[in-house]
């Protein structure tokens, strides 16, 4: 059985010193004018449960702690005090206390806590207004998978970032082929030609061909062995060996990039300032477990006053949020470690050089540079220190300089190595070209099998990743949808009861499949079909949309939550419409506990009197709020039956105020008997009837319609009979005021009675429905006979 | 069963169903949920980034 409120007691919130409202599991309308304090027990139900009011949330000057309370009382005063049945559940809402409730309510808090299950005026457009990717996020929240879209949202980004760094080696791969290509003057498409175009290169240096690229090493001695010449040979060794350390230095793509990478990174997290939320990390968990553990009123730093809830809520926030950064900085530790990595390779070959041309008396002449550039990458090497903390920024403008100067240098020394070339011998010098070509091919083909390795486990890695993305997307938008199309039926079902004769129908509601995390909704208005519901609707039927939505939701996801409520929604609706209104809350949610705020008198009779058409009167109290001051709050007043009212008027000696009520209320009877015995009045331009017109043809019809062989008709005119000996009813139909005369109360009295007669003679004596005729049976009869059993038959002719 | 789990649920099956993902991916994807309904974005980064299957 779903939990239902019994009682709410509110003291100092909003509007309201102290009230108490004895519900007892029954619903609850109220009716008062505005400004008197129908949102305030709104706002007081939504703090219950949720511990804000949605409305003083997230707006810049408005704060739960300075405008919740009641503005003669401070924070510490505000009580809301819910009792529950079954059980006898009492729980009660402080602003500086937590809210626990026992597990038998884990289902009515759950939808609660989303805040769903109220509907205020201000909110009926939400769904229907709000862009695609809003809806989708709102509905979203409501259905439970709010979540969802964030993971899908970094499964998106983590996609995209393998995509391309995918792509981004294959394009390096291709690059190194074209190197390749260049060095051994031959077209290679791609690297299954690599083994085939090598060896037709080597063929032509009279050296064996090779299988694979396994032992390519071993080429380099039998191009010694074949082509090395007989002296100088160790000569000729450095000079290869600088000039593969040349070939080493000048490719610096990798440290290049990789320094690209780390100062993007690290200027995004210093721009952030995200380095100043990990330094306060260690505060804010401090704060966190001093919050959780004690009450302050006000903050222990700067001891302004805090809302504890609140902060706890907002610190937890930031933690969540200093987590992910936290990720941020790790991205950040393992560039640098790569950039260091890369940067001592450099390191090395630059050293290896300068150990190299130390023996080429041509070329020592650059050492002392050579050690300069050496120095600079060293100590920018300490610069870079981001393992502990990430401070300072990277010292990319120091590092594009030394690279620069050490460009020029490495051409300065290759123009010095060719000098030497120059100088050998032609047979040396074709030894020299040979190993170069050969060794520059190794090298690249070396860099070639390195990135390919990577490359297949990166494409791996970016398959697998586009298939959990386009899955997950597949997957979420089919279950999402299948959610809509349960809520579309009622959606539809819901508009078609409050407009089945009107031309709009077909709501829809489905995920986007062009875009992602979208939801459309539209409706076939005057038979053209998707069309935005603005389009071609009115405001109140865009309202009463939004209240199918707002209901069809509730149907679908609060099952477990029997409270609903309806905070002044039907504004802009029409009478007609409000009645069907009432129709779809009383049929399709009657075992719900509705609370429904209205400041229309009308709206408000219209509730009452659809209880009694649905037998639900004793299901809801109804009330009004009489009187409303700063001191004493809203003063309600429980609904009366006209009938009731006169009658406490005229014990109090209100004779005016009490006749001119039973003149009301008789014209109140006698035109809802004209509207179910289908009366003939005279017409009038405005549609308004004289009561001594209504009174006429009430009783003709009465007098032509009922047999006289029916025993009810002499009741029914002998009650007209003494309404006409009351002298009231006597100033009516001479149209005189009723008020000239001085009236007793006997005579107000006798004529209410005679009023209340008539009335109850034509009321379901089990039900209290009023009796119909029914045209084609020519009979008279209750229209709930089947549920309420009565056997009322009234014959006509 | 909640929407996000369901939606867990079927996003296993279907992945599971997919012959260009590696079996062990499979196995341990299966192991995560068992554990945890709904999964997280750590959790599918430790699948597809540990995909070393080559």
């Amino acid at each position: 059985m779903t939990n239902k409120i019994k009682e709410i007691c509110i003291k100092a919130f909003r509007g309201i010193p102290d009230l108490h409202l004895l519900l007892d599991g029954k619903s609850l309308i109220i009716c008062g004018e505005n400004g008197t304090g129908k949102s305030s027990i709104v706002d007081s139900i939504e703090f219950f449960f949720t511990g804000n009011v949605s409305h003083l949330s997230g707006v810049q000057k408005l704060s739960m702690s300075e405008h919740a309370p009641h503005t003669k009382f401070k924070p510490e005063d505000v009580e809301v005090d819910i009792s529950f049945n079954p059980g006898d559940i009492n729980l009660v809402r402080k602003f500086d206390t937590e809210l626990s409730h026992p597990p038998v309510l884990n289902d009515f808090f759950k939808v609660t806590q989303r805040g769903t299950f109220i509907l205020r005026r201000a909110q009926l457009l939400s769904f229907i207004i709000s862009k695609p990717a809003d809806r989708f996020r709102a509905i979203g929240d409501i259905i439970g998978i709010g979540d969802l879209d964030e993971l899908e949202l970094d499964m998106k980004s983590m996609h995209d970032n393998l995509k391309a760094e995918y792509e981004q080696r294959k394009k390096n791969l291709q690059t190194i082929i074209g190197d390749i290509s260049d060095i051994i003057g031959e077209k290679i498409s791609d690297d299954t030609e690599l083994i085939e175009k090598f060896n037709s290169f080597t063929k032509k240096l009279n050296l064996k061909e090779i299988k694979d690229f396994q032992n390519i090493g071993d080429l380099k001695n039998e191009i010694n062995k074949k082509l090395g010449p007989s002296s100088n040979l160790d000569k000729l060794k450095i000079i290869t060996d600088v000039n593969n350390s040349i070939e080493e230095i000048k490719s610096l793509t990798l440290l290049k990039d990789s320094a690209i990478n780390l100062d993007n990174d690290v200027n995004r997290f210093l721009a952030n300032k995200i380095k100043d939320d990990l330094e306060i990390v260690e505060m804010l968990n401090i704060g966190n477990s001093l919050l959780m553990n004690n009450v302050f009123n006000n903050c222990p730093l700067c001891e302004q006053r805090i809302e504890q809830n609140e902060l706890l809520e907002k610190i937890s926030k930031r933690l969540v949020l200093l987590n992910s950064l936290s990720e941020e900085s790790t991205k950040i530790r393992k560039g640098s470690t790569e950039f260091k990595s890369l940067l001592n390779k450099c390191i090395d070959n630059l050293i290896s050089l300068k150990n190299r041309i130390n023996k080429i008396n041509e070329l020592t002449k650059f050492e002392e540079k050579l050690t300069e550039t050496i120095s600079s990458l060293e100590s920018l090497m300490e610069e870079v220190r981001y393992d502990r903390e990430i401070k300072t920024i990277f010292p990319i403008d120091i590092l594009n300089d030394t690279l620069l100067k050490l460009d020029l240098l490495i051409k300065e020394i290759i123009v010095g190595l060719k000098k030497v070339e120059d100088s050998l011998s032609s047979e040396e010098l074709k030894y020299l070209d040979s190993i170069k070509s050969v060794e520059k091919v190794i090298y690249k083909l070396e860099e070639f099998q390195k990135l390919k390795g990577g490359l297949d486990s990166k494409y791996n890695q970016y398959i697998t990743s586009e298939i959990f993305y386009n899955t997950f997307i597949e997957t979420k938008k089919e279950k999402t949808q299948n959610v809509y199309e349960l809520i579309q039926k009622d959606i539809d079902k819901f508009y078609l009861v409050l407009h089945e004769s009107d031309p709009h129908k077909n709501i829809e509601i489905k995920v986007a499949s062009s875009r992602r995390a979208s939801t459309e909704l539209t409706i076939e208005s005057f038979g053209r079909k998707e069309q935005d519901p603005r389009a071609l609707t009115s405001e109140g039927h865009l309202d009463s949309l939004g209240l199918c939505i707002f209901l069809a939701l509730v149907k679908k996801f609060n099952e477990n939550c029997s409270l609903i409520i309806l905070d002044d929604v039907v504004s802009t609706i029409d009478s007609n419409h409000r009645s069907h209104i009432c129709k779809l809350l009383f049929q399709e949610f009657k075992d719900k506990q509705f609370i429904i705020t209205t400041h229309d008198k009308y709206w408000y009779k219209q509730l009452i009197d659809a209880q009694r058409a649905y037998c639900l009167g004793g299901d809801y109290i109804n009330n009004s709020i009489v009187e409303w001051n700063i001191e004493s709050g809203p003063k309600l007043k429980s609904y009366k039956i006209p009938f009731e009212t006169i009658t406490e008027n005229i014990s109090e000696g209100n004779l005016s105020a009490a006749g001119n009520m039973g003149r009301s209320y008789l014209e109140e009877v006698l035109k809802k008997i004209s509207k179910s015995f289908f009366v003939k009045l005279p017409f009038t331009e405005d549609g308004n009837y004289s009561l001594g017109d209504l009174y006429s043809g009430v009783k003709l019809r009465i007098e032509e319609l009922i047999l006289d062989t029916d025993t009810s008709k002499k009741g029914i005119l002998d009650a007209f009979r003494e309404l006409e000996c009351t002298s009231l009813m006597g100033n009516i139909l001479s149209h005189d005021n009723i008020l000239k005369e001085e009236l007793s109360s006997s005579e107000v009295s006798s004529f209410c009675n005679a009023v209340k007669v008539i009335e109850d003679l034509f009321l379901c004596s089990n039900c209290g429905k009023p009796l119909v005729y029914v045209r084609d049976l020519k009979i008279v009869k209750c229209p709930n006979f089947s549920k309420c059993g009565s056997s009322i038959e009234i014959t006509t002719k | 069963m909640e929407l996000s789990e369901e939606i867990f649920n079927e996003f296993v099956t279907r992945i599971e169903d997919k012959e260009e993902i590696d079996k062990k991916i499979k196995e341990n994807l299966r192991r995560m949920i068992l554990q945890s309904p709904v999964l997280t974005k750590s959790q599918i980064e430790e699948l597809i980034l540990n995909n070393k299957n080559d």
